[in-house]
This record gives structure tokens, C-alpha cells and sequence, in this order.
């Protein structure tokens, strides 16, 4: 999965001033408590929290020519496994 | 009457601050004034004499000593080495010493030789201190959970300095940032809730520095100056009104926040008192180590749309960087260095991640067990985050993250690189300079540009980026001169600087591997 894609995610969220404060804090939240400080943040583990807890968000993100397609690779590697 | 001497404790010669070879050039000696032991000293009876001796500025001859019945020092974590070696030289001299600052106020045990700890604020312990003292306590410790209301904060003495040694002077408007970023401890220091002094306070200190016949720069030395946003707002066209009546004695630099490039009214202000330097601190352009290391506040713009939005309102941006943060890959250099070029950031200080005493970082890495030591001491050759950084066990391998940085800073530091931002920003800034310099101040500067062609113009690895970048400014942007000179003459600190820092990452990297 590349490597780059959780940046790219993060970069669009929190530069979007239409994404309502409160969801990112949320998702800030989601990475300090759970995701382990010392390993780079996970792309799956981050596609599977906005699939679970925003999904309006990851559907917005599915169409964002930035990063459309290594999404759609990234969503198929996921169901895969 | 007693007699006090105040000493400022040296700064490590190679520390990113010093920027000795363009004091050299204007015949200063140190970048900044000690603002804090001007201010301890308003704190102290009126009836004491008291001399200050800065010894960044000016060397010291230890009999000056015996003049003193008391010595009061303080400093920052680079002061270390030197405050600790005063204390043993008072003691030798048979005086007392009272200590405080930053480093006394986070790890007081490192001072414990001391006859006297004023830690916190000044406001609150110095007066307990000259209580202790005025019934003959011999020392003591003196401490406060509270958080001083720095209204009450009397002008510093500004008058004890020999502000000519300097490159600029200092001001406080506010202590405190609202931020919650794990690694600092301005916020451990200070509080969050940021306290401002009045506009009437800061313009009686401005009006004492102008009576003293200082014009030229001075820094507002806040940690973050947009702290409180509402009560820079109040001050701002205060201060517009005295620099008006004043003639604009000054030009100002501060540090504050990225997210002051969204706020146009602040920055319309900061623009008409003349404010021309802003440090920023960006630490990294990867918006996932930015959100662990709770500094979301920079991820809501690209950085480099945010620092040309501040040059285009006239400020240079010089910008902190951190190498060494948890979960960091591979990639985290090259990145911090495109993020320098694209935004077009001559004075990058590129650092390794410290874990600072009193931090969240700190206790949480003690919590983890990889605090090998539990104090921050400084080692010979130590001087700042460049070459004190990684005081842990990192996430990474520690000679992995050492080799990156030193790719990191040749690169940031290599003469194409810089003269090239020197270059982009000299373009990109619009200026409407209001403090126009003495006529002394010109003749200074005239003088350090010939020495500046001298050192950079004719030496084989400079020549051509500086006569490029020059040319290209004198016909493109000449207004813009001035300002690509200043920017073109730290070069010469910052290639002595990296070539140092270079040396002993060369030294660290092979005791990493072998470990």
C-alpha cells in the first residue's frame, strides 16, 4: 500500500475547511489513542476507521482526483485481506 | 546598600543563535539582549546598585566579583555549562549566587550547588527571595504554582545594557501559548491561557528603549505573539499611533504561529507597524506526525501557501524543523527539505527532537522507558537541538535518523540551495519599510557590505550564487536589496554552523552503528 496515502488523506481533511471541526478532532483523537506512536500510521487501518465512523468523508475522498486511484487500490487491497 | 551583579551566562559558540560572523560584520556582539535579567532586575530594590554583565557580550575579569555582595544569574538549557561554572566560580569567591531562568526553573537539581533557586516567574519568587535575604537566609528555594499577572511586570532595565553589542533588542508582550504541542515546554513554563501586558505597559517600554536613544530592531520575544489574538489586536494600533509619533524608531520580529497567515486583519496591522521577521515553527510538512505530536494548528493550509502569504505582506519567515519525531519514516527528511525550497525559507533551523524537561513528550517516553537519562544535560560541543537532540531512545534507528539529518542539512545549507531561496523570497516579498535606519546605522551597514562582497563575492563556492542573487535583485527588486544583503550575510554563520554540526553528527553516526 503506498506509503504516502494516509499523508495524502490527512492533508485533505484537515486543509478542508468544509469538513466540520469536530470530525477531525475525532479523527485526531481516533490516531493519538489508538494507533501505536512509534510505527508510521497505518493507511488500511485508517481507511477502515472512516469506512466504520465517517463514511461520507471517505466517499468524498473516493472522488478526489489527488488521490482517487490509489484509494480505490488501497479500499480493493483492503477487502481482499 | 547591597550591591548585585547580574550575569547572563555565555551561549555555546556554534549554537544556530549565535549567528557571531554577521554580528562581526555589524560590530555586535550577540544577537539578543538578555531580557529576562532586565527584568529580574526591576524586580529588585531601588536601592540597590547593581551592575549587569553579559558575558556573550563581554568577558569577564573575576574580580569584578568582589564588588558584589550578591550575584544573581539565569539562563536557558544552551547557558548550561556556563551557569554551572559561575556558580563554582562565586563560590570560589567566596559569594553567593541566586540562580533562575528556564533550565534552574525545569530541572532544579541540576543547580542544587546554588545558595539560592528563584525558579518560575520572577514576579511572584523574587520578592520571597528578597524576603529570605533581608533576614539573612543563607539560601533557599523559591517557587510558585501560580501564574503571575504580567500587567503588574515593571519595565525591565533596559538601561543596564550596552544595547550597541546587539542585533536587536528585546520586548514581552505575552507569556503563554494556547497550543498543547507535546514536545515544548513554553506551555509547562507559562500556561496555556496566554497573559499580555497592557499596550500602555509595552509602549512605556518601547518609550524607555527610545529614550535611550535605541532605534532599529526590536523582537518581540513572545513564544507564539498570536497567542491572544483579541489583545494583540488591542495593542497593535497603539502601537501604530506612538511609531507614527515616534517617526518609526523601530522594525520588529516576533514568532508566532503559522495560522497567522489567515488572519488578514492581523496581518494588515503587523504590516503598518512594520513587522519584517517572523519565526514560525513548522517542525514538519507530514500532517500525520503533526496531528501525534498535537500541533494540528499547522496542518489546515499547505505550508508553503501560508509563509509566501506572509511574504507578501513584507515578513521573512525563518522556521524551526524537527527531524526525529515518533512513527517518522524514512521519507521525513527529503520532505522537510522540499518544504524549505517551496516555500522559499532561507533560515531554516533544521533540529533533532529533544525531549525537553517538563514536557509531555518527556514524562510519556519515561513512561515507556526510553528516558535513558532523566536529566537534560548538556556534554561538551552540546549546543542546541542540532547537536543535543535524540536524548531517547527513538522510533527509528537513531544512525538512520543522524544520517538523514546530515543529508538533510547539507542540502538545506548547500550554497545553490540557500542563495536560491535568498533569491525566491527577495522576489516574492512587497516591503513598505517605515523605519528607514540613522544615518550611522547606514554607514554600519555600507561597511559590512564590503566585507560581505569580501568573504562571499570572491571565494570559489559563493562567488556565483552571490553576484547571481545580487544582480538579479538590484534590477528585478531593488527595494528588495537590503533585505537579500541581511539574508546573504547569515550565510556565513550558517555554513560554519552546518560544516560544525556536520563534524559531530559524523562522530555520533559511527558510535550509533556500533551500538
Amino acid at each position: 500500500m503506498n506509503d504516502l496515502l494516509s499523508q495524502d488523506i490527512l492533508d485533505i481533511i484537515f486543509q478542508d475547511p468544509q469538513v466540520r471541526r469536530l470530525h477531525k478532532e475525532t479523527l485526531a483523537d481516533w490516531i493519538l489513542d489508538t494507533q501505536p506512536h512509534t510505527a508510521p500510521l497505518d493507511s488500511a487501518a485508517l481507511l477502515e476507521y472512516l469506512a466504520a465512523h465517517q463514511p461520507d468523508l471517505l466517499n468524498r475522498l473516493k472522488i478526489n482526483v489527488r488521490i482517487k486511484e490509489d484509494l480505490a487500490r488501497a479500499l480493493e487491497s483492503n477487502a481482499r485481506n | 546598600m547591597t550591591n548585585c551583579l547580574l550575569l547572563s551566562p555565555r551561549f555555546p559558540e556554534v549554537s544556530y543563535w549565535s549567528f557571531r560572523e554577521p554580528c562581526e560584520l555589524i560590530g555586535a556582539r550577540y544577537p539578543a539582549a538578555p531580557l529576562g535579567l532586565v527584568t529580574a532586575a526591576a524586580l529588585l530594590p531601588s536601592d540597590w546598585t547593581i551592575r549587569l554583565l553579559d558575558l556573550n557580550v563581554r568577558e569577564m575579569d573575576p574580580a569584578q566579583l568582589d564588588w558584589a555582595d550578591i550575584v544573581m544569574a539565569g539562563g536557558m538549557i544552551p547557558q548550561q555549562r556556563s551557569l554551572l561554572a559561575l556558580i563554582d566560580l562565586c563560590h570560589a569567591h567566596g559569594k553567593r549566587i541566586a540562580v533562575g531562568g528556564q533550565d534552574p526553573t525545569g530541572q532544579p537539581d541540576i543547580y542544587a550547588a546554588a545558595d539560592y533557586l528563584v525558579l518560575d516567574e520572577g514576579e511572584l519568587t523574587i520578592p520571597q527571595f528578597l524576603a529570605d535575604l533581608a533576614v539573612g537566609a543563607a539560601s533557599g528555594i523559591y517557587r510558585s504554582e501560580e501564574k503571575p499577572d504580567i500587567t503588574l511586570s515593571p519595565t525591565p532595565r533596559f538601561d543596564l545594557l550596552d544595547l550597541q553589542r546587539y542585533i536587536y533588542a528585546g520586548v514581552q508582550f505575552s507569556r503563554g501559548c494556547p497550543l498543547n504541542c507535546e514536545f515544548c515546554d513554553i506551555i509547562e513554563l507559562y500556561g496555556r491561557r496566554p497573559r499580555t501586558k497592557t499596550p500602555q505597559q509595552l509602549l512605556r517600554e518601547l518609550e524607555c528603549l527610545y529614550r535611550l536613544g535605541y532605534r532599529g530592531h526590536v523582537d518581540f520575544v513572545d513564544d507564539n505573539f498570536i497567542g491572544n489574538k483579541k489583545a494583540v489586536k488591542a495593542f497593535l494600533p497603539e502601537l501604530l499611533a506612538w511609531s507614527r509619533q515616534h517617526g518609526f524608531p523601530f522594525l520588529f520580529s516576533t514568532e508566532a504561529t503559522i495560522n497567522l497567515a489567515d488572519d488578514p486583519t492581523l496581518l494588515d496591522m503587523m504590516e503598518a507597524v512594520d513587522f519584517r521577521y517572523v519565526f514560525v515553527g513548522i517542525e514538519t510538512p507530514d500532517s500525520r506526525l503533526l496531528i501525534r505530536t498535537q500541533k494540528k494548528v499547522n496542518t489546515r493550509h499547505p505550508v508553503a501557501e501560508s509563509v509566501h502569504r506572509l511574504n507578501r505582506r513584507g515578513m521573512v519567515v525563518t522556521a524551526g524543523f524537527i527531524l526525529g519525531f515518533d512513527g517518522e519514516t524514512r521519507q521525513a527528511a527529503d520532505a522537510i527539505a522540499a518544504c524549505v525550497e517551496d516555500a522559499a525559507i532561507p533560515m531554516a533551523m533544521v533540529g533533532l527532537l529533544a525531549a525537553l524537561p517538563n514536557t509531555q513528550l518527556t514524562r510519556r517516553l519515561a513512561r515507556e522507558g526510553r528516558l535513558p537519562k532523566a536529566q537534560f544535560r548538556l556534554e561538551p560541543g552540546d549546543a542546541d537541538q542540532a547537536t543535543s537532540g535524540l536524548n531517547f531512545i527513538p522510533s527509528r534507528p537513531r544512525a538512520e535518523i543522524l544520517e538523514d539529518y546530515a543529508a538533510l542539512l547539507r542540502q538545506v545549507y548547500s550554497p545553490r540551495r540557500y542563495f536560491g531561496r535568498v533569491l525566491a523570497v527577495a522576489r516574492r516579498l512587497v516591503r513598505h519599510p517605515k523605519q528607514v535606519g540613522s544615518i550611522r546605522g547606514r554607514w554600519i551597514e555600507f561597511r559590512a557590505l564590503g566585507a560581505l562582497v569580501w568573504r562571499l563575492g570572491f571565494d570559489r563556492q559563493t562567488a556565483w550564487y552571490f553576484w547571481r542573487t545580487a544582480l538579479v535583485v538590484l534590477l528585478t527588486r531593488p527595494g528588495n536589496f537590503e533585505v537579500t544583503f541581511h539574508l546573504m550575510a547569515f550565510f556565513l554563520h550558517f555554513r560554519t554552523h552546518t560544516r560544525i554540526v556536520l563534524e559531530g553528527l559524523d562522530r555520533r553516526i559511527q558510535e550509533a552503528g556500533k551500538r
